[in-house]
């Protein structure tokens, strides 16, 4: 009681915003159809309990082509400034993050930011999956004029990378059910502070009072223009 | 496979880590990529690793690995029909003189024909080697005595959806098989036993499962899958 009245009077971080949080459940919605679907496609068990292979075909293709679109919106317009900065942030690995991910955690915890390497990894790993099975699914389906070397190419490619994908996946839930504050910043946008320091030591968060901002990334202003970005780094 | 991993926020001058570290995310992005691009090439390497646990009719965990040279199901309805094999009827009518209806014995008796090749479906995938055995099309046709102005022939499926058609000439070719064995034993119902069609030199949709008739008519209607958009005229290496 004590703690949650701490963190209701502003000893909070927004860790997702609502842009964000919206984008990752309706991708996390889309995922689900396609992995149901593409089960029932793949498990021939599931096919002929199923049965109806061109409704549930239809549906996964319906579903594959609308998954990178929540994203894709997010981050192309002025509302998506907090995930284009998130995103931005992803791509370089200090030597610290390399030391993280060389001891798996162990050392270089002080570098770690709002997102630790291996998530950093795996937002990239997600997504040139997701890239290729958007690829190799419009050949599938789309694809006749193409030589069968290739369109049966695509098919093996597509089932090995929708393998890789469901592992990840499967991995990202695992670990949010093992760490339950990390899945309420997905849900409710913010972490407490003491999280944020202790699991992301090098995520400067400004020191300005943090309500449910609106989706526009204007948490991080605080401070100096240069202090504020890297905070939220 | 052009990705480029995400760009630096132009609008976002503060990103401290921009130009510092190593771009990982980005090399990890695209080697993935990449391996989507390329990837293909190791088809025949997973198949052939695959080929002693996966079990070219598509049972057992083996066959669920990406790649394995297998069959997969496919029924357009909500479940396989069932046909038992003493129960089972083929109706040879339409253009012919002489109409009839096979047993699965009848066919049994019939002069047998045999042949070892692949099916390849138009989607992609594809099971080689696969043997077969049943009744010439051809020689039912035959029996049946169609007469002059036949010139296409129609099938239906147990299913109740499934049509497919051939032209009368296509019928007769000696790789167009009323099959009642593949894989070396009887057609499970899965694959569409307990008799099936299968043209060899055709993607699989024209490979009827469950046959239940072969109508003799003048000129063919699109079949199920040809309603669907895919071609009448199905050789493989083909499309229109």
């Amino acid at each position: 009681m004590r703690r949650a009245k701490s963190e209701r009077s502003g000893d909070r971080v927004i860790r997702f915003d609502r842009v964000q949080r919206a984008t990752h459940w309706a991708t996390a919605f889309l995922f689900f159809v396609l992995a149901f679907t593409g089960a029932v496609l793949y498990v021939p068990a599931l096919s002929g309990a199923v049965g109806h292979r061109l409704v549930i075909e239809e549906v996964h293709v319906f579903a594959g082509i609308a998954i990178l679109l929540p994203l894709t919106i997010a981050v192309s317009g002025p509302w998506g400034r907090g995930f284009r900065r998130d995103l931005a942030s992803m791509n370089r690995f200090s030597k610290g993050e390399v030391a993280w991910l060389r001891s798996r955690g162990k050392r270089g915890q002080e570098q770690v930011g709002k997102f630790n390497p291996g998530q950093k990894l795996n937002t990239f790993a997600v997504g040139a999956l997701l890239l290729v099975l958007l690829a190799t699914g419009l050949i599938l389906r789309w694809g006749n004029f193409l030589a069968v070397s290739v369109r049966t190419g695509a098919t093996f490619v597509h089932d090995w990378f929708a393998l890789g994908v469901a592992v990840l996946i499967a991995g990202h839930i695992l670990m949010a059910i093992a760490h339950p504050t990390a899945l309420r910043s997905m849900v409710l946008g913010w972490v407490s502070r003491t999280w944020a320091s202790r699991h992301a030591p090098a995520w400067r968060v400004p020191h300005r009072l943090v309500n449910e901002a609106p989706g526009n990334g204007r948490e991080g202003r605080a401070g100096s223009r240069r202090g504020g970005a890297r905070a939220l780094r | 496979m052009a990705g480029s991993g995400p760009k630096p926020d132009d609008e976002d001058p503060g990103v401290g880590m921009r130009d510092r570290g190593k771009p990982l995310g980005r090399r990890l992005f695209l080697t993935i990529a990449g391996a989507g691009a390329f990837g293909n090439q190791l088809q025949g390497a997973v198949a052939r690793l695959t080929a002693p646990i996966a079990g070219a009719g598509g049972g057992g965990l083996g066959a669920l690995i990406p790649g394995a040279a297998r069959f997969r199901f496919y029924t357009v309805t909500g479940s396989y029909p069932l046909v038992p094999r003493g129960r089972y009827r083929l109706e040879v009518n339409g253009l012919v003189d002489r109409a009839h209806s096979w047993t699965y014995d009848d066919l049994l008796d019939a002069p047998r024909a045999e042949l070892v090749s692949p099916f390849q479906c138009v989607t992609g995938w594809r099971v080689p080697g696969v043997h077969w055995a049943g009744v010439r099309l051809g020689d039912l046709i035959d029996l049946a005595g169609p007469r002059p102005e036949a010139e296409a022939v129609e099938f239906t499926s147990y299913d109740g959806a499934y049509t497919e058609s051939l032209t009368l000439e296509e019928a007769h070719r000696s790789d167009v098989l009323v099959a009642y064995e593949m894989l070396g034993a009887p057609i499970t119902r899965q694959h569409g036993g307990p008799v099936r069609l299968y043209v060899a030199p055709m993607y699989g949709y024209k490979s009827i499962k469950w046959l239940k008739s072969v109508t003799l008519v003048r000129k063919a209607a699109p079949g199920f899958w040809e309603q669907q958009g895919y071609p009448v005229q199905a050789w493989f290496g083909s499309y229109s």
